[in-house]
This record gives structure tokens, sequence and C-alpha cells, in this order.
């Protein structure tokens, strides 16, 4: 699994990379030939969507959400019992959520049949790819509420 | 009180207790947002605004600074742009009272120039600064605290991630604030500098002076920091003459740090990706929250918090400075005891609109925000800086940095009074810009 998330945040990364070399480019063909990518600002928003989605369903596996941490570290172990058991169960259900959310956006978006002015890309591509990530921020919060509750897996135990 | 009213306090206590039991801030807003809005507008506007407002943000072209800036002090750390700093700033200043520590503090203040984090300056900062003061002899604690305080100015000194997120919520102008945050963090300096004397005044054993460097050493050290002043005149310069937007701004920086750091050989590609991963993953982070903040905005306009708690601050007999000083306190201690980042997102969107019908400045409390967060950054029991530096060096102990920093979180008592008392400190180079 670890390798798994390694592999997605390298290819999210490069995501964040191709987002400063787009952004850079369209800098330089407007100011120095009046020019522009086509579609370079359709797929920059894509690029950056698609990143940030993956990029929360990492976070969300690898517990590094920011959290406020100052009561449960004053806490003792049953009580962080009870604070972990809580706390991954509602971010388990508000992820859920997300995920119903951002599908139903995606078809919504494949309903209309949206696509981007120059290049005619179907805006549905970068949106199901968005919403893969969240999908998998519910897989992932799934998997750490279940190492939680039956193998009582915090974070500071793993 | 109307139901809205006590929907919004409720939200407001649910939202701070499901934080006290570690629920992620994202999901503390975003949870309570659709359940307050759900309640008091239906279920279905509640999902509407679900499934919405987040694509929205996350495919935000604008908020593309974020993550690019981010990037881009990555870049400049790896490429130890910050250890040349420090040798330079040594090199001049070393061999005066107090010299290394004023070093570093010149030191932080270059790095914040072209890195938007202050946790990120410290932690680099740690690495090269701290390992010389312990030793030329300088006390660990205050060695510490001077770093951690030195760290604050990342979010103060532009590019800064916490201006960018102020004015995502508040829409103001992010090269506005950029170039309001110059002077303050000057004057930051040299308030912390000041600190550093009347230290060494009273206890001199713990800042020993360094060896006097030769105008020949002097000058070669300054030859290395040439990256750093094109970077951020590149930066700086493209958005205050107003070559380019700040989006541009942001993709030249980190293209510029790219191919410094590769042409001088310091960025391996294996270097590039662990920063395009980092870059990642603290955006990530940061746009979960600002998802939920979008979505906690929406809850807030239904309920009319923002009208309310201006109604009420209104009826105060302090007149309008009197409301901004309650603010700031109210920003004070729930910095010390609540993630600084949570506090700003989650009191921006109510307070805003307050500050700005009392005839306040947008820019300037965007300033007077970000200094306060600077304040809590090393204040007890929640400093994340000092934090962040105890788990690079266990040793010295929290207790000790907390103690290093105090002196400091003074000077930023008295910048704070500078700012309040003269907002054309933050302002005037705004006023001039292109």
């Amino acid at each position: 699994m670890k390798n798994f998330v390694a592999i997605v945040e390298t290819t999210a990364g490069y995501f964040i990379g191709v987002l400063a070399l787009i952004t850079v480019t369209e800098a330089v063909l407007r100011y120095g030939f009046g020019s522009h990518i086509p579609d370079g600002f359709v797929v920059g928003q894509m690029m950056q969507g698609i990143a940030i989605c993956w990029g929360i369903a990492t976070a969300t596996y690898a517990d590094r959400q920011i959290t406020v941490d100052v009561f449960y570290e004053l806490a003792g172990a049953r009580t962080r019992r009870v604070f972990d058991v809580l706390a991954y169960t509602i971010n388990f259900l508000f992820m859920a959520l997300f995920g119903y959310a951002m599908t139903f956006k995606v078809f919504d978006i494949l309903r209309a049949g949206e696509i981007s002015n120059e290049l005619r890309i179907p805006l549905w591509t970068g949106y199901t790819l968005a919403s893969i990530g969240i999908l998998a921020a519910v897989g992932t919060a799934a998997i750490r509420w279940w190492q939680v509750m039956f193998q009582r897996q915090s974070e500071f135990s793993r | 009180m109307t139901e809205q009213t006590l929907v919004a306090i409720l939200g407001c206590v649910a939202v701070l207790a499901l934080m006290a039991i570690r629920v992620p801030i994202a999901v503390c807003l975003g949870s309570v947002a659709v359940a307050g809005f759900g309640y008091l507008v239906g279920m279905e506007p509640a999902l509407g605004i679900m499934i919405d407002s987040p694509i929205r943000t996350v495919t935000n072209f604008n908020f593309s600074v974020v993550p690019m800036f981010i990037l881009m002090g990555g870049l400049v750390s790896a490429s130890g742009m910050s250890r040349e700093l420090f040798r330079a700033a040594n090199a001049w200043l070393g061999h005066l009272p107090g010299g290394m520590a004023m070093a570093t503090i010149f030191a932080c203040g270059g790095f914040a120039a072209i890195n938007g984090s202050s946790v990120a300056s410290a932690a680099t900062m740690t690495h090269v600064a701290l390992p010389e003061m312990r030793r030329a002899g300088y006390d660990p604690g205050l060695s510490a605290g001077v770093i951690a305080a030195g760290g604050t100015l990342g979010i103060m000194i532009p590019p800064s991630v916490l201006f960018i997120l102020y004015a995502i919520l508040t829409d103001t102008d992010v090269g506005s604030l950029f170039i309001a945050g110059i002077v303050p963090g000057t004057i930051a300096i040299l308030l912390y500098c000041a600190t550093v004397q009347v230290l060494y005044r009273m206890k001199p054993q713990w800042l020993p002076r360094g060896h006097r460097s030769d105008s020949k050493e002097r000058w070669q050290s300054l030859r290395d920091v040439w990256a750093t002043v094109l970077l951020f005149f590149v930066v700086m310069g493209g958005i205050y003459g107003g070559f380019v937007t700040v989006t541009e701004a942001a993709g030249l920086g980190v293209f510029g740090a790219f191919v410094i750091g590769f042409a001088r050989g310091r960025l391996p590609w294996k270097t590039v990706v662990a920063s395009l991963v980092e870059a990642l993953r603290t955006s990530a982070a940061i746009f979960f929250i600002l998802i939920a903040a979008f979505l906690f905005q929406y809850f807030l306009a239904v309920t009319q918090m923002p009208q309310l708690l201006g109604d009420l601050l209104a009826q105060l007999p302090f007149g309008p400075m009197g409301i901004m000083l309650v603010i700031i306190a109210f920003y004070i201690v729930a910095g010390m005891f609540v993630d600084s980042l949570a506090v700003v997102l989650l009191t921006v969107p109510i307070f805003y609109p307050v500050v700005v019908n009392l005839g306040f400045d947008p820019i300037w409390f965007g300033v007077i925000v970000v200094v306060t967060v600077e304040v809590s950054l090393i204040s007890p029991p929640v400093g994340m800086i000092c934090f962040v530096m105890n788990n690079m060096v266990p040793d010295i102990g929290l207790v000790n940095i907390y103690r290093g920093a105090l002196p400091f979180i003074a000077a930023d008592a008295v910048w704070l009074a500078l700012l309040l008392a003269f907002p054309e400190l933050a302002l005037f180079l705004v006023h001039r810009m292109g």
C-alpha cells in the first residue's frame, strides 16, 4: 500500500510541475509572442484539480491532514481511543459524502457534454480523474477507519 | 435569540469540539457547514453546495499560486540558498555583539523573500544556523528562540502562503498584500535585531562575538547570494511593477528556482521529485481546508453571523480601534490554543466584513492578522514553530525554546503597536504600486 501511495504522490507531484510549466510557458508566449497554449488554461485547471484530489487521498491514508493535537497529546490512553474512534468515523462519513458529491458532479458534466473551447477536450475526462482521487480518499479513509477500529492503529501507534 | 443565531453559535461550538477530538480541521468545518446549512435551508441545497463548491475550489486557476509558491520554497530550500544567506550575513555581522544571532535573523528575512512558509523557514534555518550558533558558544535556548522568531518572517515577507489564503478568503488582491508585507517585514527584522542587542546588554555570555571576517571574505560571501536577490526581484519586481500577474510570478519563481538550482548542480532529479511531492502534500492539506472554509462561508452567510457579530461589536463602547484591539486579542489568545491556520480560515470570513464596515483597510487588516499569527507561532502552548524545532533538536527542550522566543514576542508587541498607530507603514508601498 505504501508503494502505491508513493507512486500516486509522485505522479500527482509531476502534475504540479506541469502546472508550473504551463503557467510559465503561457506567460512567455503571451508577453513574448502575443500567443498562448491552446486550452492551456483548461489543462492547467485540470492538472491542479487532479493533483489536489489525489493529494487529499494520500494525505488521508498517511494521516497528514491538519489537526489540532494539543488535547490529544494531553489525554490518557483510554480518552485517546475514544477520540480516535470518533475522529476517524466522522472523517470517513464526511469523505463518503464528498465522494458522492464529486461523482454526482462528474455525471452532471458528462450529461451536459461540456468541452474545451480550442482543442474540444471533453471536460468530464479531467473531472473524472479528479473525482476518482476523491473516491480513492473515501477508500483510504475507510482503510484508516478499519485500522483504527479493529487493529487499533492510530497515527501515533503506526 | 433567533434560530439562525442559535444554529450559528452551536455550529462554531461544534467545530471547536470536533477540532478538540482531533478530527481533521477541514472535516470539522465541512461537516458542520453541510449539517448547519442543511438544517436551515434544506438537505438538497446543502448537497448542492457540496457538489459545486469543492470542484470549483480545486480547479480554480487563480489558486494555483498556492502549490507554485510552495514548490518554489521547496526548490530553494533544497538548493542550499539558506546556507549562502547565513554565510553572507554572518560575514558582515558576525563580529558584532550578538552578531551571529542578528545574522540568523537577516538570513531568515532573506530566505523569507523566496519562501512563503514560516515553519519551512524555521526548519531550514535550524539545520543551517543552529549548529553554528551552538559551536560559537551561544545559549541553546536563545539560539532556538532566535531561529523561531526569524522563521516567523516567512509569512510576513512576500511571497507568503498566509497572505495568499487571506486574499482567497476575502477576495483581496494578493499582489497588494505581498507589497504590504515588505515594510512591516523589514521593521520586524530591525526590531528582532534590537531585541538581540538588549539581550546582549543583559547576558553577554549568551551571545559571544564571533570572529571578524576580512573584506575579501565579506565581498565573496555576497557573490553567493545573487540567486536569492535575482529570484526575489523577478517575483516581487514583476508583481510590484505590474509586469506579470501573481500567478505568472509564482510560475516564474518556480522556473527560476529550478533553473538556478539545476545549473549550479544542486538539484538532482531525485531532489526535484521530492520537492514536487512535498509541494503536493502541503497544497493538498491547504486546499482541503480551503474547500471546507468555503463551505463554512455558505453556512455563515445563511446564519448572518458576520452581520450579527458586527452589530454586537459595534455596540461595544470602545470605538473602532478598541474593537480592533478586541479582535487582535481574540486572535492572539485563540492562536495560543488552536492551530493558527485554522484560526485564520475559521475567523477571517467572520471578522473581515466587520472590520471593513468599521472603516479599516482590508489590506492593512491582512497584515495585522499575519502579525498575530506570527505571535501565535512561537507562543506557548501551541507554538507550531517551537513544536517543529523541538522535534528537530529535542535536546534543547520545548520549554527552553519557548523561553528563548519570549523576548521576541515582546518585540512583536511593539511591532503590532507600530502598525496599529501607523497603518501607512503597511500601506504606503501599496499606494505607490504600479
